[in-house]
C-alpha cells in the first residue's frame, strides 16, 4: 500500500530507528508498502522513517533500476571525498550540495536476517548514504553548515512549509528563562563599554541602574529557572535524576555570570 | 547481630557499605574488603591522563573513612565464597587474602549473614595479544582505567608532545582494544580530552588522532545509541557523535576487533570479516572486562562455580538468562533485586552482576567473531544498585521482609552521564547526556523502546562545570563529609 510520506517540518525524522529484530511478514509487509511509494513518488529509495516507520530498513534501486532491501545498516568504511548534488522528498524543492563519500563499505542483514557487505561507489553510493543517515536520525540538512541549514529553513518557509531542522514540541519552558537572562545580560556587557565613551554623569547613572535592575532580575529569573526546571522535571520527565545535571548546570553558569556583570558595572559603569 | 560483607570499594560497593552502615547503627557490623588501599573517583582519570589533574586528586584512602564510619575494612581480595558453609557448619563465609603489607598472602575466613559482591571488573588486557598479559598492562599501549594507569598515560602523552614540538607527526589511536569491550564513554571523553590538551599545547596540526571502537555506529555507546536534546533541539547520538568527530577533525573505525597489539601497530578484523590495520604513536586502549575469578564452593567442597557464576565470571542475579536469540530479548530480562537466584542473603552489584544480554544490537563478523559493545553498567547505575541493595538488606535484617524490598532495574531507571570534551575554566567544554530507560523497553515504549521525553543534552562549558563540581561533590559524597547522604548517586 502507497504510504503518506513525512514532510519537513517533522519531529519524527530525527528519531533513531530501532533495529530490526524480528525477520517477519511484518518485514515483507513494510518493504512492499515502501516500494509501491517509491514507485508512486517517481523516486529511488526510502528509508522506513521518512513513512514514519522508526524501524531500520532502507529500500532503494540501484542505478541499473534493482531493487534492495537492507535492514539495520552500518557503513563501516568509506573512501574519498566528493561533493553530491541532492534532493529529499521529505524537503520538496530543495537541493543542496552535500559532502559525501565516493564510496562506502557497509553491512546490512537481508530480508531473511542473514548478514552480508556490500562496497557501492558513485551515485548509489550517495543515495545510500543519505537514506542510512534517516535511519540514524539524520537529515542532509545534518551535512550542512549552521549558516545553510538556515538558507534552507528561509527557503522551504517561502514555499509555504515554516519550521525549524530538529524542532521539537516537547521544547520546554523553562528555556524562556534562559532567554530572558540572556537578553539581560547582553545589554548589560553593552553597557560595560561606556568607559571608551565620555558619556553624561546621568547618562551613566542611568546604565549604571540598569545594571542593578539587570542583576536583580538575572538573579530571580535563575531562580525562577530552578524552580520551574524542577517543577516540570517532577511533573512531565520520567528521569528526574537526569534533568537535575542539565538545569543545575544552567543556573551555576549564571550565577557566575550574575556577578561578574555587577562587578563590572560597579566599576565600570558607575560614575559615582 | 548481623554482619553484611562487601567485596569490594569500588562506586556500588562503597555506596552499599556506607549507606547500609548508616542505616543500620552500631548494632550491626559491616566489612568491606577490597585488595585496594585507596578510593578512585574513576570518571576523573581521563583529567589525569592528559595531565589536568595528579593521580593524588582523584584517589583517598579508605581506611580512615571505614574507620570514621565504624566499617570494618580489610584490605584483602576475596578468592571464593561458600554460601552453604561448610561440613561442620551451616554459616556462610568467604575467603580471603590480605593484600596489605602488614598480612600480605595470609588467608582468612570471613562469615556472613549477608553478602554484597561488588568487586567489579577484571581488566582483561590479557584478552588481546599485545594488549597486555592477565590483568596487567602491556608495554605498547596506555590505559585511564585506573589513576595510575592514567598517570601513566600522562607522562607518555607529554612525550609525544615533546616529539611534536620538534617537527615529529605522531599518531594517536584511542578506543577499544577487543571486540567484546565496554566503557566506549570512557574512550569517547579521553580522545576528546587529547585532542583538547594537544590544541592548548599548540601541537594540535601536528597530530593524526583516530577512534577505534567496537560499536557498530558512533555513539551507540553499548545502549544501541540514545537521543538527546540541547537546549530544546532532539538530535541523535550518531548525528552528534559524527558531527563532534569531523568538527574536531578526527577520524573513526567503527565495528572493529582489535586482535593483536605490537609496538606502534594494531591489527583487527572489521565487521565485514576484513582484517586491517592501523599505526600509532601513542595507543589508549581500553581492555575487556571480566569476572574478578571467584570460586563457589558447595558445603560438601564441590566447585559450584557454574551455578553461582556466569561464565564470564560475574554473578547470576534475578535476570533471565534463557531470553535465547536477539528477538526474544525483553527488558524483564534484566535484574530488579539483584539477589542470587540460588542463595537468598547474595547479591551482585555493579559490573559484578552478570547482565542478561547485550543492550546494543549482537554483531558478528562473517568468521564468527562477536563484534559488539558490552552492555554499561558502572557510574550512577552502580551507585543505584549499591543503594538499592543497602536499602533491601536493611528490610531483612530488620524483619520488615524476608525478600528483597527495593529494586534498581536498568530497564526501569535512567542514567546521566557528563562526558568531558576538555578541561579548562573557561575554554572547557562537555557533553551531559540522559537516556531513559537505559535498557530500551519495547513493550513499554512501542517504536524506539525509550521515553524521548527522558532524554536531555547540554553540550558546552557549563557542563563541563558541572562536570568538575561532579568530582568535587562525588569526592565529598564518599569520604562521608557532613551532608553525604544528601547527595544524589
Amino acid at each position: 500500500m502507497i504510504q503518506e510520506l513525512i514532510r519537513y517540518p517533522d519531529e519524527r525524522i530525527n528519531i533513531l530507528s530501532t533495529d530490526v529484530r524480528k525477520f517477519n511478514d511484518e518485514v515483507d509487509e513494510l518493504v512492499q508498502d515502501m516500494k509501491e511509494t517509491i514507485e508512486a513518488n517517481d523516486t529511488e529509495g526510502l528509508a522506513a522513517i521518512q513513512i514514519a516507520i522508526p524501524i531500520s530498513v532502507v529500500v532503494a534501486k540501484d542505478t541499473h533500476g534493482e531493487w534492495h532491501t537492507f535492514c539495520n545498516p552500518r557503513i563501516l568504511k568509506t573512501a574519498g571525498k566528493t561533493i553530491s548534488s541532492e534532493t529529499s522528498l521529505y524537503m520538496p524543492d530543495i537541493e543542496e550540495e552535500i559532502p559525501r563519500h565516493e564510496q562506502i563499505t557497509f553491512i546490512y542483514q537481508d530480508r531473511m536476517g542473514k548478514q552480508h557487505s556490500m562496497t557501492v561507489s558513485g551515485h548509489f553510493s550517495y543515495l545510500l548514504q543519505r537514506k542510512f543517515d534517516y535511519t540514524f536520525g539524520g537529515t542532509f540538512a545534518n551535512k550542512l553548515d549552521r549558516k545553510h541549514r538556515k538558507m534552507v529553513e528561509k527557503k522551504l518557509s517561502i514555499n509555504g512549509a515554516k519550521g525549524e531542522f530538529n524542532s521539537d514540541s516537547n521544547f520546554s519552558k523553562r528555556e524562556y528563562f534562559k532567554s530572558a537572562i540572556n537578553k539581560l545580560l547582553f545589554f548589560q556587557g553593552l553597557t560595560l563599554f561606556t568607559p571608551l565613551f565620555s558619556l553624561k554623569k546621568e547618562t551613566l547613572e542611568t546604565l549604571y541602574h540598569y545594571g542593578i535592575f539587570a542583576t536583580i532580575m538575572t538573579f530571580l529569573l535563575t531562580i525562577g529557572y530552578l524552580a520551574y526546571a524542577k517543577y516540570e522535571a517532577s511533573k512531565v520527565i520520567s528521569c528526574t535524576g537526569c534533568q537535575v545535571v542539565s538545569f543545575t548546570a544552567v543556573a551555576i553558569k549564571y550565577f557566575i555570570l550574575i556577578p561578574i556583570f555587577f562587578m563590572g558595572s560597579y566599576y565600570l559603569v558607575n560614575p559615582n | 547481630m548481623a554482619r553484611v560483607v562487601i567485596m569490594g570499594g569500588g562506586v556500588s560497593g562503597h555506596t552499599a557499605a556506607t549507606f547500609i552502615k548508616d542505616m543500620l547503627g552500631k548494632k550491626h557490623e559491616v566489612v568491606v574488603v577490597t585488595p585496594n588501599s585507596n578510593w578512585n573517583w574513576i570518571p576523573s582519570n581521563i583529567w589525569v591522563g592528559v595531565g589536568e589533574m595528579s593521580a593524588e586528586e582523584v584517589v583517598f584512602p579508605l581506611a580512615p573513612v571505614y574507620k570514621k564510619a565504624g566499617i570494618d575494612y580489610r584490605q584483602a581480595k576475596a578468592l571464593g565464597i561458600h554460601p552453604e558453609g561448610k561440613a561442620d557448619s551451616d554459616t556462610p563465609y568467604i575467603v580471603i587474602e590480605y593484600t596489605d603489607e602488614e598480612k600480605s598472602g595470609t588467608t582468612e575466613e570471613l562469615t556472613y549473614d549477608y553478602l554484597i559482591n561488588a568487586t567489579g571488573p577484571k581488566l582483561n588486557f590479557g584478552a588481546t595479544p599485545g594488549l597486555g598479559e592477565g590483568s596487567n598492562l602491556g608495554e605498547h599501549t596506555v590505559s585511564v582505567c585506573t589513576a595510575d594507569h592514567a598517570d601513566h598515560a600522562s607522562h607518555e602523552l607529554d612525550s609525544c608532545i615533546e616529539k611534536m614540538r620538534n617537527g615529529e607527526r605522531q599518531a594517536f589511536l584511542i578506543g577499544t582494544g577487543h571486540g567484546m569491550c565496554t566503557c566506549q564513554g570512557a574512550a569517547f571523553e579521553y580522545i576528546f580530552n587529547i585532542e583538547h590538551k594537544l590544541k592548548s599545547e599548540g601541537v594540535r596540526d601536528m597530530a593524526d588522532i583516530t577512534f577505534i571502537t567496537n560499536e557498530s555506529f558512533l555513539g551507540d555507546f553499548g545502549m544501541g545509541g540514545l537521543h538527546f536534546k540541547m537546549g530544546g533541539f532532539a538530535t541523535s547520538s550518531k548525528v552528534f557523535a559524527e558531527s563532534l568527530y569531523a568538527e574536531r577533525g578526527m577520524d573513526w573505525i567503527i565495528g572493529a576487533h582489535v586482535n593483536k597489539v605490537e609496538a606502534g601497530k594494531v591489527t583487527y578484523e572489521s565487521l565485514d570479516g576484513t582484517m586491517d590495520e592501523q599505526e600509532f604513536d601513542f595507543a589508549m586502549l581500553i581492555p575487556p572486562f571480566a569476572g574478578v575469578g571467584l570460586k563457589a564452593i558447595a558445603k560438601d567442597g564441590s566447585d559450584i562455580t557454574s551455578k553461582v557464576f556466569a561464565p564470564n565470571g560475574f554473578m547470576k542475579v534475578d535476570a533471565n538468562y534463557n531470553a535465547g536469540a536477539y528477538e526474544n530479548w525483553k527488558a524483564s530480562d534484566w535484574p530488579r533485586t539483584l539477589q542470587n537466584p540460588d542463595y537468598g542473603n547474595v547479591f551482585a552489584v555493579g559490573i559484578a552482576f552478570a547482565p542478561p544480554h547485550l543492550i546494543s544490537k549482537p554483531m558478528s563478523s562473517p568468521n564468527g567473531t562477536p563484534i559488539n559493545p558490552t552492555p554499561p553498567r558502572t557510574g550512577m547505575p552502580s551507585a543505584m544498585m549499591g543503594k538499592a541493595v543497602a536499602l533491601s538488606i536493611l528490610d531483612m535484617i530488620k524483619g520488615k521482609s524476608t525478600e528483597p524490598t527495593h529494586t534498581a532495574c536498568m530497564s526501569e531507571m535512567g542514567a546521566a552521564c557528563v562526558a568531558s570534551a576538555g578541561k579548562g575554566l573557561f575554554t572547557g567544554t562537555a557533553a551531559a547526556m540522559t537516556v531513559f530507560p537505559i535498557v530500551p523497553d519495547f513493550e513499554k515504549y512501542p517504536g524506539v523502546g525509550r521515553d524521548l521525553n527522558g532524554t536531555t543534552g547540554e553540550l558546552g562549558l557549563a557542563a563541563h562545570w558541572v562536570k568538575h563540581i561532579l568530582h568535587h561533590l562525588f569526592i565529598w559524597k564518599a569520604k562521608l563529609k557532613p551532608g553525604w547522604t544528601l547527595i544524589p548517586e
